[in-house]
C-alpha cells in the first residue's frame, strides 16, 4: 500500500514537472501515457482528444500498446463510451467478453485483460478520454480511477495551454513577416512617388540656372515657387514614409556608438545662418567630456534639426538655447526658445501627428515632432515639452533624454 | 589632338539624364549615356570613358550590379565613379561597393557640372 502511494505521488511530480516545462504538447501527452502506466504497472495507456465538432475521438498519445492494435479502429465504437463522455469513468474487468467492448477479439490478440477508460476534463468540460489496459485481470480501486482521471485533467490543461501558446508564436512569426513585406513595399513606394519629384526638380533648376537661355523676373519668380512647392511634397513623403519605418524597428540598423557633443555641434552649426539673419542668438551648453550615447546619428540629427529650427521660426527676437546635462542614467538634452510658446490647452497635443499649433502659420507638415517622438522613443528615451519655459518664464523648453551607454544592456554593445 | 574628356552617365530617368547630359555638354564634354546597369557596362568596355555618374538607386538594384561588375572588371576598375543618391541613403549605411564621390538628389545640373570639373582636375584629365 505504502508502495503504491510512494509511486503515484513520484508519478504526479514528473507529470507536474512535465505539463510546467517548455515542451510540446506532443511531448506532455506522450510523457503522461508512459508515466500513468509505469505508476500503476500495467500493459498500456492511451490519451485520446475529441475533436473541435465533438464528433470523432483521435488518438492523442500511446504507450505500451502495438500500431495494429492502436489502429485497428475508432474508439467511439465502443458502447461505453458514451457514459465516459458524460463524465463518468468506466472499469470493463474483461475485454476479451465484455459486449460494451467492440473489438474483443483484437483485444485478446493484444494480451489485453481488464481496461479503465476516464473521462479527460478541461474547465468542466470533457474533451477526451483516457484508458489503462491491463494484461492480467484487474479490478481497478478508487485510488487508482482518481489518480488516472487527476493525471488526464493536468494533460488537458498541458495540452491545451502548449497549443494554444504554439498557435500565438505562429501568429507572431507571421505578422513579423507581413510587417517585414510591408517595409520593403514602402521603400518601393517611397522611390517610385520620389522619382518623378527629383526629376522635376532638376529640370526646374536647369531652366532657372539659365541653361535654355535668358529667363524672366517672372519665370525665374514663377519656377522657384513651384521648386519650394515641391521641396515640401518631397518633405512630407519622406516623413509619411518614416512612420512606419521606424515602428517595424528600422532604426536598429543605424545605430552606433556616438559622441553626442559632436552631434549637438553640428545640429546648432547647420543652424547659425537662419539664427543669424533673424538676428536671434543661438547658444550650446554642453558637457566637458562627451557623453558616449548608442544611437543612430542621422536620426539624432533630424531630432535636433527639428527642435532647433521649431525654436528658430517660432522666436521673434532674443535666444534659443541648446543644453546637454548628464545624469547617471540618462543624458537630458533641452532646446529652450524665448517664443511665442505653445497655448496651455495645446501641450497635450504637441506630439500628436498633423497637429500645429493655432497660434503659427501654416508651414511645415506638422509631422517633425510626432517623428521626433517616435525616434526618441525607438531609442529607449522620453521627450516632452514644457510652455513656458520654467526657467526663463517665456517661450518654450523641449527636452529629450537618451540612455547612458552603460544602462543599455551588452547586448547593445555586441552588435 | 587632345580629346574632350569622355562621361559616361549611367541613370535611367529620362528626364534627369536630358538635364545632366545638356549642362555637361554645355561645358565641351562629350557625354555617352546609358539607361540600364548593363547598358552602362557594355558602353564604358567600349569607349573607356574618363569618369561614370552613376544613379546607384536603378530599380532592381541595378546600380549596385553595376557598380560591382565595374569594379570587378580589370579594364575598367581604375574609372571614378560618382554615384547620385537619394538624402536617405547618404546618411545611412556607407556605400556596400568603392565610390569615389557621391551627390545627393535632387541634383541641380549646375552643381553636377561643378563637381565633374573637380573630379577631372583631380583625376589630372586636362581638358
Amino acid at each position: 500500500m505504502v508502495r503504491l502511494t510512494q509511486r503515484y505521488y513520484r508519478s504526479l511530480y514528473e507529470i507536474a514537472a512535465v505539463v510546467n516545462s517548455a515542451g510540446t504538447h506532443e511531448n506532455v501527452l506522450n510523457t503522461i501515457v508512459e508515466t500513468v502506466a509505469k505508476a500503476l504497472d500495467v500493459k498500456g495507456c492511451t490519451l485520446m482528444l475529441l475533436t473541435p465538432d465533438r464528433k470523432d475521438l483521435l488518438q492523442a498519445a500511446t504507450y505500451g500498446l502495438s500500431d495494429r492494435y492502436v489502429r485497428k479502429g475508432p474508439l467511439s465504437a465502443d458502447k461505453s463510451i458514451p457514459q465516459v463522455l458524460k463524465g463518468e469513468p468506466v472499469a470493463i474487468l474483461n475485454a476479451t467478453e465484455d459486449e460494451r467492448v467492440q473489438y474483443r477479439e483484437r483485444a485478446k490478440r493484444e494480451g489485453i485483460t481488464s481496461m479503465l477508460s476516464a473521462p479527460v476534463l478541461f474547465r468542466k468540460d470533457v474533451v477526451g478520454v483516457i484508458r489503462v489496459y491491463t494484461a492480467k485481470q484487474h479490478d481497478f480501486t478508487a485510488d487508482e480511477v482518481y489518480f488516472v482521471q487527476a493525471v488526464a485533467n493536468l494533460g488537458a490543461i498541458a495540452s491545451e495551454n502548449a497549443r494554444r501558446l504554439e498557435q500565438c508564436f505562429t501568429e507572431v512569426d507571421k505578422l513579423e513577416e507581413e510587417r517585414r513585406q510591408f517595409v520593403r513595399f514602402l521603400s518601393v513606394v517611397a522611390h517610385d512617388l520620389q522619382s518623378p519629384l527629383v526629376a522635376t526638380q532638376s529640370l526646374l533648376s536647369y531652366i532657372l540656372d539659365g541653361y535654355t537661355g535668358e529667363i524672366t523676373e517672372g519665370q525665374k519668380d514663377l519656377m522657384q515657387r513651384g521648386t519650394r512647392r515641391i521641396d515640401e511634397l518631397l518633405t512630407l513623403i519622406t516623413d509619411l514614409l518614416d512612420i512606419p519605418r521606424i515602428a517595424a524597428g528600422q532604426l536598429e540598423r543605424e545605430m552606433a556608438e556616438l559622441s553626442l557633443n559632436e552631434v549637438v555641434k553640428q545640429a546648432v552649426e547647420g543652424s547659425d545662418n537662419v539664427a543669424q539673419k533673424k538676428g536671434i542668438v543661438l547658444k550650446v551648453e554642453l558637457p566637458e567630456s562627451s557623453p558616449k550615447i548608442y544611437a543612430s546619428k542621422r536620426r539624432l540629427q533630424q531630432v535636433l534639426d527639428n527642435l532647433i529650427s521649431n525654436a528658430i521660426n517660432y522666436t521673434r527676437e532674443g535666444m534659443v538655447l541648446v543644453r546637454v546635462k548628464e545624469y547617471d542614467n540618462e543624458i537630458a538634452i533641452e532646446i529652450m526658445d524665448t517664443g511665442i510658446g505653445i497655448l496651455p490647452g495645446e501641450l497635450p497635443r504637441v506630439f500628436d501627428e498633423f497637429f500645429r499649433g493655432s497660434n503659427v502659420g501654416k508651414k511645415g507638415t506638422g509631422l517633425g515632432l510626432s517623428i521626433s517622438k517616435r525616434i526618441i522613443e525607438a531609442h529607449g528615451g522620453k521627450i516632452w515639452t514644457e510652455s513656458p519655459c520654467p526657467e526663463t518664464g517665456k517661450g518654450s523648453k523641449f527636452t529629450f533624454t537618451l540612455p547612458q551607454m552603460r544602462t543599455l544592456g551588452t547586448e547593445a554593445k555586441a552588435e | 589632338m587632345k580629346q574632350r574628356p569622355k562621361i559616361l552617365l549611367v541613370d535611367d530617368d529620362v528626364d534627369l539624364v536630358k538635364v545632366m547630359s545638356g549642362a555637361l555638354e554645355s561645358k565641351a564634354y562629350e557625354v555617352i549615356v546609358a539607361y540600364n546597369g548593363q547598358e552602362g557596362l557594355e558602353k564604358a568596355r567600349k569607349e573607356k570613358p574618363d569618369l561614370v555618374v552613376l544613379d546607384i538607386l536603378m530599380p532592381v538594384a541595378d546600380g549596385f550590379t553595376f557598380a560591382d561588375q565595374f569594379r570587378k572588371d580589370p579594364s575598367l576598375t581604375k574609372i571614378p565613379v560618382l554615384a547620385l543618391t537619394s538624402f536617405s541613403e547618404s546618411l545611412g549605411q556607407p556605400f556596400p561597393f568603392e565610390v569615389s564621390e557621391y551627390i545627393v538628389k535632387p541634383i541641380k545640373p549646375k552643381d553636377l557640372v561643378a563637381k565633374v570639373e573637380e573630379f577631372l582636375k583631380k583625376a589630372g584629365v586636362e581638358q
